[in-house]
């Protein structure tokens, strides 16, 4: 039998990539819908995606985060994001538009560690 | 090889072998994973990733579909392709079937068996662009 692994999807990817985040997010719900633990970490570009919905949605994109918003119906355990990431591109953790634990990039490496699969979406 | 450590691989693949390296990074890997012992349990085409499956027109010897069929055909790798992420860029048909672009060797598939193939493996590798 199968033990739970927990996983973990590393998001380093803008929103301006076509279905990738549709495609992300499908793969989020298929690991959770196995019950096993996930996490999400935004990391580089990848914190664009926490951007306020309206300006992506007036550039005609889809943003992810609206649809994170409905992943802790599915288990989803912890949303992240490294603090430096964030700042590199002067975007305020009180303007993201979900709660996030913010980490340091020095926590980072560890706190991937603490997962059995970790899954880069870059 | 006395001694080593024989693993067991699920290996994601998420770009298409036009736009970056890492396909065909991804092939080198699991040649030299296979030479050396180890085992495959997965090959998983996903986001542009599924267009490896496509037959080239242009078949020669850059013809990666071409290498992964063989590849597939000699050691018995199980190649899956996402249906939903191979639907979105016209593969196969609404329906989910194959419409004569795919190279021999690659199947259609779903997360479920990414998912099931995560939980037997040691480890997960990505390649992406």
């Amino acid at each position: 039998m199968n033990h739970s692994k927990c996983f973990v999807f590393v998001v380093r990817q803008p929103p301006f990539r076509g279905d990738r985040t549709v495609e992300l997010v499908d793969q989020l719900l298929a690991v959770a819908a196995f019950d096993h633990p996930v996490d999400v970490l935004f990391l580089d570009d990848g914190v664009w995606q926490l951007q306020a919905a309206h300006v992506l949605e007036g550039a005609g994109l889809r943003p992810l985060a609206p649809l994170l918003r409905t992943l802790e119906f599915y288990d989803v355990r912890e949303v992240a994001a490294e603090h430096e990431s964030l700042a590199e591109r002067a975007l305020s953790p009180d303007g993201l538009v979900l709660p996030v634990r913010l980490l340091a990039r020095s926590e980072v490496p560890a706190w991937i560690a603490g997962h059995d699969v970790a899954v880069g979406c870059g | 090889m006395v001694g080593a450590l024989i693993m067991k691989f699920v290996i994601q693949i998420d770009a298409s072998p036009h736009e970056a390296q890492a396909a065909n990074t991804a092939y080198q890997f699991i040649k030299a994973a296979l030479a050396n012992g180890h085992h495959i349990l997965l090959v998983f085409f996903y986001y542009d990733g599924v267009c490896n499956a496509q037959v080239s027109s242009f078949a020669g010897k850059d013809d990666l579909s071409g290498r992964w069929s063989a590849l597939a055909r000699e050691h018995g790798l199980d190649l899956v392709l996402c249906v939903s992420a191979a639907q979105r860029r016209g593969l196969v048909s609404a329906e989910g079937k194959d419409q004569g672009l795919l190279a021999p060797g690659f199947r259609i598939g779903g997360l479920g068996q990414w998912v099931d193939a995560c939980l037997k493996a040691d480890r997960i590798l990505t390649f992406t662009s």
